[in-house]
């Protein structure tokens, strides 16, 4: 499924700030450099497009690889994205809408793949990427407990999955993820609700503890 | 209790960084499809009225070529495919049986302590 | 008779395939499809040995030489087949002891022997391990876990190290589990 110039201008239209950007005025987060090297980028500069992948690269791959749970397709598709966005980047109104189009591709693509896989197999589990390691995010937590939820949230199916994902990986609203999905708001709040309940039985079983005392 | 919970999952999920390099295996995949539309442009510029059956037979042949290919390409790209497919599937099999085997050994070491 | 021959000659290229799907260590799996629809999340996998094979060949054509791909690697070589099939439910007792009768009737003595049978009270799981020895060698392995929630049947068709295959948790691809 080509999500991106479907949705190019649908992205364009539920971004957020992109009423602003639709008007000409410039959204107020966004600082001079960032909205310069969109426009160097839109006019060919590959540097400034380097730029770009490098500012959302960890979003658009950690995205795919939660959705697709294997390394090598996340890197394949993290890729594929950005190939894409460079095709588009014309119709990229602001690097809010860049980060809009970015993850709704992403999350698109890989719900796409994850149906085509092998028939009646939910999820894939290769947490290669996850291993604990010199360059592992050090959050002050639990980290047995944060892995293991890590491995639940990529056990959801792919729809549950990519909206947890987006809202406490991304940290978006579910309004924004409703629109970035082509979900109905009830539907998203509902694969939170149940997800998050399933999630937090799962711990309780496991006897991991949630709380901010680390395990029991 | 339910925003601590949020909280842990919030850093359960914090991002991660592509392999090294990232963007340079984009850019490079950019370069090829950055190169092609001026390497045609500078063809038809050279072209002219008579040749042009030669040029419509190149491009015949190119498009042949190409398509086996592709075609080669894509069933490549299918087996390695079936290939990474298969290893996530053992991968998974073997979580699942590595789990199940260490929760006897927990289950065993518990019953055999002296404590329990 | 010229008959004869031929159907000698298919006699013959049939019987490594009958070889093949009798293979001793492997379980006759019924078909779960009623426990597939209750379940929130179910798990099937297949891999007879041409996709375990293949899986080999994209786990070594995958690393340089890591240490954790080996071990994966070693531990599934010579292995037949790997069959799972895992069902989570969104509450207990969505399956019953009836679903898995025709697993555990084939998990007899004297081809089948239990190696170790788990109960624990706290969340009232059970796990059992049998093994399907062949002389000195196993040539197969099942574990069947029945958590309130969950029921996985794992079916490993050939010889391997369940200490090593223990190890391999929390390495790569395998996960580490929250032991209490």
């Amino acid at each position: 499924m080509e999500a991106d110039s479907v949705s190019l201008s649908a992205a364009a239209a539920s971004a957020p700030g992109s009423s602003e950007s639709a008007t000409g005025a410039m959204p107020s987060a966004v600082s001079a450099p960032e909205t310069d090297r969109l426009a160097r980028a839109r006019g060919g500069e590959l540097a400034a497009f380097r730029e770009l992948i490098r500012a959302y690269q960890d979003a658009v791959y950690t995205l795919a690889l939660r959705m697709l749970r294997v390394p090598e397709d996340a890197e394949e598709l993290a890729q594929d994205v950005f190939v894409s966005a460079h095709r588009h980047i014309g119709g990229i109104e602001s690097e809010t809408h860049l980060l809009f189009w970015l993850r709704r591709t992403v999350c698109h693509r890989a719900i796409d793949r994850l149906r085509r896989r092998l028939p009646r197999l939910s999820v894939t589990l290769d947490s290669a990427a996850e291993m604990p390691g010199p360059d592992g995010p050090d959050t002050g937590g639990d980290p047995l407990l944060e892995r293991r939820l890590r491995e639940m949230v990529e056990r959801l199916p792919p729809a549950a999955r990519a909206v947890v994902l987006l809202r406490y990986q991304e940290d978006l609203d579910p309004p924004e993820i409703a629109r970035m999905l082509d979900m109905p708001l009830n539907t998203v709040k509902s694969h939170l609700k149940r997800s998050l309940a399933l999630l937090r039985r799962r711990c309780d079983e496991l006897g991991l503890s949630t709380s901010a005392g680390g395990p029991s | 209790m339910s925003h601590e919970f949020e909280e842990t999952l919030r850093r359960a999920l914090q991002p991660r960084r592509p392999g090294a390099d990232f963007a340079g295996r984009v850019l490079s995949r950019l370069d090829t499809s950055a190169r092609e539309p001026a390497t045609m442009a500078r063809l038809e510029s050279k072209r002219s009225p008579a040749p042009r059956l030669r040029w419509v037979a190149a491009a015949l042949a190119a498009c042949v070529i190409a398509a086996v290919g592709l075609v080669e390409l894509r069933q490549h790209a299918l087996d390695a495919e079936r290939a990474s497919q298969a290893r996530a599937q053992l991968l998974q099999a073997l979580s699942i049986a590595s789990d199940n085997v260490n929760i006897v050994r927990a289950t065993v070491a518990r019953e055999e302590s002296p404590d329990s | 008779m010229r008959l004869r021959p031929l159907i000698v000659a298919s006699a013959l290229l049939a019987l490594p395939a009958l070889a093949a799907a009798a293979d001793p260590g492997q379980l006759a799996l019924p078909d779960f499809t009623a426990l597939s629809k209750k379940a929130s999340q179910s798990v099937d996998i297949s891999l007879d040995p041409s996709l375990l094979r293949l899986a080999g060949l994209a786990i070594n054509s995958d690393n340089d030489g890591d240490a954790n791909d080996q071990a994966v690697g070693d531990l599934v070589r010579g292995l037949k087949g790997i069959y799972v099939r895992s069902y989570t439910f969104d509450r207990p007792g969505e399956y019953s002891k009836a679903d898995v009768k025709a697993v555990l009737a084939q998990l007899v003595a004297p081809d089948w022997q239990p190696v170790v049978s788990t109960h624990d009270l706290k969340d009232g799981s059970h796990v059992d391990i049998y093994l399907r020895r062949n002389g000195n060698k196993t040539d197969g392995v099942a574990i069947i876990a029945a958590q309130p929630r969950e029921l996985t049947i794992v079916n490993i068709v050939g010889s391997i190290d369940l200490a090593r295959l223990a190890r391999l948790q929390g390495q790569f691809g395998v996960p580490r589990i929250g032991i209490r």
